[in-house]
C-alpha cells in the first residue's frame, strides 16, 4: 500500500517537473490566439482584424480567433482586453475610437493609453467632409460662411460626442474659430445611421472615415468637400486635403491594429511586430484592405505607442474645451 | 425589371457551389437559431471568414440562408420549451407554448414554418416590386418620423393586454426602466450601471426574454411538480396543420407581411419588434382578441409571418445606397466589400443581375428552408419524450450557457436570472411579459428619437407636426388610441360575462 | 399558482410604489450621470428615468386602491398555499445559489451541481440518471460552445469584479 502512494507522489511529481520545465522552453504562440475587437460584427474595425487574422496565422505559427465586444464606445471590449492575463493570448484589435478617444473624452471608462502595449499599427483611415450631392455648398469656405451667418441653425449627425466623427466636426469649427455651438450636433447609434441621416437631409453635413462613403461620393449621392489625409488621395483627386485649405490642424484619421495589455513581454510584442510586419508585405492581406477602403501602413511598437500618447493629450485637451468630458 | 440583368443572375446562380453554399447557410442557421444563446448576427459573423476565400455569389447564398433560418428557427425552442432560441421568436413563444402543452405542439410548429416561408416570399416579392422606392422611403424617416411611428405603434400595443390595462401599463413601464440600463445615446453618460464597465452596452434583449418567459415556466411548473409526476405534452406532437387552417389566415400572413416589409425597410429596428407588432396587429382585429395567449393559431402565423418579412425589405437600402438596416446586414455588406462588390449607387447601376441574384438567392434560401424546417420538428418530436423533470432543470442550464455565449459577459447571465425572478413574480399576479418585451425594445427607440428631434428643433415640438409622414402616424396613433379604449371595454366585457 | 390574487396585488401595488420612491429619490440621482450643461433641462438624461418611475407609483397606487376596494367587495380569490410558496422560493433559491457558484467555480461545474439539485428538486429520484444527465449536459454544452462556436467560458474569479460593480463609491457620486 505505502509503495504504491510513494509510486504515484513519484509520478505525479515527475510529470508536473517535465511540464513545468517544458512550459518554460514552450515557443510563443503554443495554442491560438484571441484578439477581442471592441466594436460589433460587420463594422470597419471588426473587418479589418479579420482580414488580418485570415493572414497572419501563416506568420504566426497558429490561428488566430476574433472575439467581438462591444458597447460603450469600445469601452467594454478595452476593459476585458486589459483584465487579461498579459501572456499574449488575448490581445485587442486597436481602433483610434475606442483606445484614444473614447478614454480622452471620458474618465468613467476606466483606462488611459498607459494601461496598454502596443504593438503595432497596421493601417489608416482618413475622413472626409460631405454634403449632400444637391446641398448649395461646393467648398469648406461656402459652409464655413454659412455656419458663420448663421449659428445655431446648422446640424451635424455623428455616432455620439466621443466619436471620431464628432471631434473631426470640432477640429474644424476650432481652427476655423467658430464656436463649437454654432453647429447642432446630433449623435446617432452608429455610423450607418449617422450617414443616413444625412442622405435623407436630416441634417446638413458630416465627417466620417471613407470607406463609409466612398460609394456613395462615386455613385453621386453625396459631395466631398475636404479630406484629412497629408496628401490627396487617389481615389478622389478633385478633393483638397484640409492642409492645403489652411487648416493642417484638422489631421485627424482613424487607425487600427493590434494593442495588448500592460506587462506584456517584449519578446511577444517583438514576435507580433514581426508577424505584422510580414503579412503587410503580402498581396492577400493589401488587397484585402484596400478592398475595404484602408491604406496600409506600418508603425512598430515605440512610434505606435508615441502617436497613441499623443493622440490621447489633444483629444483629452480638446474634450474639456468642448465641454464633453464625462467625469 | 430588367430581363437580361434578371437571366444573366440566374446564370450565375447555376452553379452546384451555390446550392451547397446555400444548403451550408441554411444547416447552420437552423442550428445557431434553435440554440438559445445563439443568434443570426453571431453566425454570420461567424461565416464570415470563411467567405473570404469562396467566390461573391456562394459567399451571399451561404450569409442569406443562415440569416433567413434564424429568423424562423428560434421558435422551435419557442414552442417546445417556451425559451426564444432567438429574440424574435418571443411573440411566437405567447401563444405556441401553449399550443404544445394543449397537445397541439405539430400544428404549431408547422404553422411557424408555413408562416415564416409565406412572410418571406411575400416581403421579397413586395421589395422586388417597390425596389427603387424603398430606400428614399426609408431614407426619410428621420428622428421625428420614426418618434411619430413608434407612438403609434406603442398605442397599438397598448391595451391588448388582457383584462387589465393598469398591469399592462405598469410591465411596461418596468420594461422602459429595466432599458434605460447603460449608456445614453445623446450624452455618453452611464445610467444605473452603477460602476459596471460590462453594464455600459446595456442588458441584451435575449437574457430579458428568457428571464421574462422561461425561468418563470420552469419555477411554475416545479411548483406543480410537487407530489405529482408532470404532465407536460401527450406523448407526441399532436396532429398537424391542416391545408384548410393554413389557407384560413391569408389576411394574417399579407398584413403581417406588410409591418414586417416596413420595419425591416427601417435600419436600427429589426425582426423582434416586426414579430410583436404583427402579433398585437392580428390580436387587435381579431373577433375574439382575448383568445391570444392561450393557444391561438393566429398568434403564432401572425409572429412568424411578421418576422421573417424583415430580411428581404431590409437589404434594399444596403444594395442600392450601401446603408445596412441592422447588423447582420452590416455584416453581409462586409462580406460583398471583401469580395469587391462594394453595395452602393455605382454597383447598383453599374451590375444591376447584382440585386437579381441577392432576391433570387434569397428565394432559394426559402425553398431550401422548408425541407430544413420539416426536419427541425422532425428533431423536436425527441424533446416530446423527455420527462418533464428532467427537461426543465436541463433548460435551466442551457438557458444560462447561452446567456454567457450572447457576448461573453456574466452581466447576461445576472441579468437573466435577475429579470427571471422579477418574471415570476409578474407572471403569478397576471402582469403580461409582453408590454415588458416591447417597451424594452421601444422604449430607448423613442426617447433617444424624441430627443434627438429636439436637438435638432432647438427644443420646439413644432418639429413633429413639419413632416406629412410623422403628422401622418400621429393621427393615426390617436385614432388607435381612441380604438383602444373601446377594445378594452370589448375584452373587459366578455371576460365579465364568463366569470358569471 | 399563477392565478392572480388580491392579496397579491395589493403587495403589487405596494411594491410598486416604494419601488417608484427608491428610483426617484435614490436610483436616479446616485446612478444616472448628468453633464452638467444639461442639468435640469428637458434633455437630461435623468428625464426618462424620472418620469417612468414617477409612473411606475402613479400606476402602483391605482392597482392598490383598486385591490383594497377589491378586498372589501364581492367574493375575494382563495389566497396561495404555503407549500406553493415555499416551493417557489425552493426553485428560486436554487437558481440564486446556481448563479453564485457560476462565479466561485465555474459555469460547467456550477451548473453540474445546480443541475443535480434542480432535478432533485423536481422529484426526480433515479441516481444513477440525474448524475448522467448532471455531468453529460454541461459538458456536451461546454464543448459545443467552446470547440464548435468558438465562445468562452467564463474564469469564475476575474467575472466576480466586473459584476458586482469596480468602484462601488462610484455608486454614491452626486448630482452635477
Amino acid at each position: 500500500m505505502k509503495n504504491s502512494i510513494h509510486r504515484i507522489l513519484t509520478a505525479v511529481l515527475v510529470a508536473i517537473m517535465v511540464t513545468g520545465a517544458g512550459a518554460v522552453r514552450a515557443e510563443y504562440p503554443e495554442k491560438p490566439v484571441q484578439i477581442v475587437v471592441p466594436y460589433g460584427p460587420g463594422g470597419s474595425t471588426d473587418l479589418a482584424l479579420r482580414a488580418l487574422s485570415s493572414v497572419i496565422h501563416e506568420y504566426l505559427g497558429q490561428p488566430v480567433v476574433v472575439l467581438n465586444k462591444t458597447g460603450g464606445g469600445g469601452a467594454v471590449g478595452v476593459v476585458y482586453g486589459l483584465k487579461q492575463k498579459p501572456d499574449g493570448y488575448v490581445l485587442m484589435g486597436g481602433a483610434i475610437g475606442a483606445h484614444v478617444l473614447t478614454p480622452a473624452a471620458n474618465k468613467a471608462a476606466g483606462y488611459v493609453p498607459d494601461d496598454f502595449t502596443p504593438i503595432a499599427m497596421t493601417q489608416l483611415n482618413p475622413n472626409v467632409f460631405v454634403v449632400k450631392a444637391d446641398s448649395p455648398y461646393t467648398s469648406i469656405k461656402d459652409v464655413i460662411e454659412a455656419i458663420k451667418a448663421n449659428p445655431g441653425k446648422f446640424k451635424q449627425s455623428n455616432p455620439g460626442p466621443g466619436s471620431i466623427h464628432n471631434f473631426g466636426f470640432n477640429l474644424l469649427m476650432d481652427a476655423v474659430g467658430i464656436p463649437s455651438k454654432s453647429v447642432i450636433s446630433v449623435p446617432f447609434k452608429g455610423g450607418a445611421a449617422s450617414a443616413a441621416a444625412l442622405l435623407g437631409g436630416h441634417v446638413d453635413f458630416h465627417q466620417t472615415n471613407l470607406t463609409s462613403v466612398i460609394e456613395l461620393i462615386k455613385g453621386g449621392k453625396l459631395r466631398a468637400l475636404a479630406v484629412t489625409s497629408p496628401q490627396r488621395l487617389k481615389l478622389l483627386p478633385d478633393v483638397p486635403t484640409y492642409a492645403e485649405l489652411g487648416y493642417p490642424g484638422v489631421d485627424i484619421y482613424g487607425w487600427r491594429g493590434v494593442i495588448g495589455p500592460k506587462g506584456l513581454p517584449q519578446e511577444i510584442v517583438d514576435k507580433w511586430a514581426a508577424a505584422i510586419k510580414k503579412a503587410q508585405a503580402s498581396k492577400a492581406w493589401t488587397g484585402l484592405v484596400t478592398k475595404l477602403g484602408d491604406e496600409p501602413t506600418y508603425m512598430g511598437p515605440k512610434d505606435f505607442k508615441d502617436h497613441i500618447d499623443k493622440g490621447f493629450i489633444k483629444y483629452r485637451k480638446m474634450a474639456k474645451d468642448l465641454g464633453i468630458l464625462v467625469e | 425589371m430588367n430581363l437580361e440583368a434578371l437571366v444573366s443572375a440566374s446564370a450565375l446562380l447555376a452553379d452546384w457551389k451555390v446550392l451547397l453554399g446555400v444548403v451550408a447557410g441554411v444547416g447552420v442557421g437552423m442550428v445557431v437559431a434553435i440554440t438559445p444563446g445563439l443568434t443570426g448576427v453571431m453566425a454570420v459573423a461567424l461565416a464570415l471568414p470563411f467567405t473570404f476565400f469562396l467566390d461573391s455569389t456562394t459567399s451571399i447564398g451561404i450569409l442569406l440562408g443562415i440569416y433567413v433560418t434564424s429568423l424562423y428557427g428560434g421558435s422551435v425552442t419557442a414552442i417546445m420549451i417556451a425559451t426564444p432560441g432567438t429574440p424574435n421568436a418571443a411573440a411566437t413563444l405567447l401563444d405556441g407554448y401553449p399550443m404544445a402543452r394543449q397537445g397541439r405542439a405539430r400544428e404549431a410548429l408547422e404553422m411557424a414554418l408555413y408562416a415564416s416561408l409565406t412572410g418571406g416570399l411575400i416581403s421579397t416579392v413586395i421589395a422586388l416590386a417597390i425596389f427603387p422606392i424603398v430606400a428614399t422611403f426609408a431614407l426619410s424617416f428621420g428622428p421625428p418620423q420614426m418618434f411619430a411611428l413608434i407612438v403609434f405603434s406603442i398605442t397599438i400595443i397598448a391595451g391588448v393586454s388582457g383584462a387589465s390595462l393598469v398591469k399592462g401599463f405598469i410591465a411596461a413601464t418596468l420594461g422602459f426602466l429595466v432599458a434605460t440600463i447603460g449608456q445614453d445615446v445623446i450624452h455618453g453618460s452611464s445610467r444605473m450601471t452603477f460602476g459596471s464597465s460590462e453594464l455600459l452596452a446595456g442588458l441584451h434583449i435575449l437574457p430579458v426574454m428568457i428571464g421574462l418567459f422561461t425561468v418563470p415556466e420552469i419555477v411554475i411548473r416545479c411548483v406543480e411538480s410537487r407530489g405529482v409526476r408532470l404532465q407536460a405534452f401527450k406523448g407526441d406532437l399532436g396532429p398537424g396543420l391542416t391545408l384548410g387552417q393554413y389557407l384560413r389566415l391569408w389576411p394574417t400572413y399579407l398584413r403581417s407581411s406588410c409591418i414586417g416589409s416596413l420595419v425591416g425597410a427601417l435600419p436600427g429596428i429589426g425582426g423582434a419588434p416586426a414579430a410583436f407588432l404583427s402579433y398585437f396587429m392580428a390580436q387587435r382585429v381579431d373577433p375574439h382578441p382575448e383568445r391570444f395567449g392561450t393557444g391561438a393559431i393566429e398568434g403564432v402565423a401572425a409572429a412568424e409571418s411578421g418576422n421573417n418579412s424583415v430580411c428581404g425589405p431590409a437589404l434594399v437600402p444596403m444594395m442600392s445606397l450601401g446603408i445596412p438596416g441592422d447588423t447582420t446586414t452590416a455584416i453581409i455588406m462586409g462580406a460583398l466589400i471583401i469580395h469587391g462588390l462594394a453595395p452602393g449607387p455605382t454597383l447598383f447601376a453599374s451590375q444591376p443581375e447584382f440585386v437579381y441574384v441577392v432576391f433570387l438567392l434569397l428565394f432559394v434560401c426559402l425553398i431550401v428552408l422548408l425541407p430544413a424546417g420539416l426536419l427541425a420538428i422532425r428533431f423536436a418530436g425527441l424533446v416530446v419524450k423527455v420527462r418533464p423533470q428532467i427537461l426543465f432543470p436541463v433548460v435551466l442550464v442551457l438557458a444560462a450557457f447561452g446567456a454567457y455565449a450572447i457576448r461573453n459577459s456574466p452581466a447576461d447571465v445576472v441579468s437573466m436570472f435577475a429579470i427571471g425572478a422579477l418574471g415570476f413574480f409578474m407572471r403569478i399576479q397576471a402582469i403580461p411579459a409582453a408590454p415588458f418585451a416591447i417597451a424594452f425594445i421601444l422604449g430607448p427607440l423613442l426617447e433617444e428619437n424624441f430627443r434627438r428631434s429636439m436637438l435638432m428643433s432647438g427644443g420646439s415640438s413644432a418639429i413633429f407636426f413639419e413632416s406629412a409622414l410623422s403628422v401622418t402616424f400621429l393621427v393615426l396613433a390617436v385614432a388607435s388610441a381612441i380604438a383602444t379604449v373601446f377594445a378594452h371595454r370589448r375584452i373587459a366585457g366578455f371576460t365579465k360575462l364568463t366569470s358569471g | 399558482m399563477d392565478q392572480p390574487t388580491v392579496g397579491g396585488d395589493i403587495a403589487t401595488g405596494a411594491a410598486c410604489v416604494v419601488g417608484a420612491v427608491i428610483g426617484d429619490f435614490v436610483l436616479v440621482p446616485h446612478g444616472v450621470y448628468v453633464p452638467e450643461s444639461v442639468a435640469g433641462t428637458l434633455d437630461s438624461p435623468a428625464v426618462m428615468p424620472v418620469i417612468m418611475f414617477t409612473a411606475l407609483g402613479l400606476l402602483g397606487a391605482v392597482l392598490l386602491a383598486k385591490a383594497l376596494k377589491a378586498r372589501h367587495g364581492a367574493a375575494v380569490a382563495a389566497a396561495r398555499s404555503i407549500d406553493d410558496w415555499r416551493r417557489a422560493g425552493g426553485m428560486l433559491a436554487i437558481c440564486a445559489l446556481y448563479l453564485g457558484t457560476i462565479f466561485v467555480v465555474s459555469l460547467p461545474i456550477a451548473s453540474a451541481i445546480g443541475l443535480f439539485a434542480a432535478l432533485w428538486y423536481f422529484g426526480e429520484r433515479k441516481w444513477g440518471l440525474m448524475l448522467l444527465v448532471a455531468i453529460i449536459t454541461p459538458a456536451a454544452l461546454w464543448l459545443f460552445f467552446v470547440y464548435v462556436v468558438n465562445v468562452s467560458m467564463p474564469q469564475a474569479i476575474f467575472e466576480l469584479v466586473n459584476v458586482y460593480g469596480i468602484g462601488a463609491e462610484a455608486m454614491w457620486r452626486t448630482v452635477a
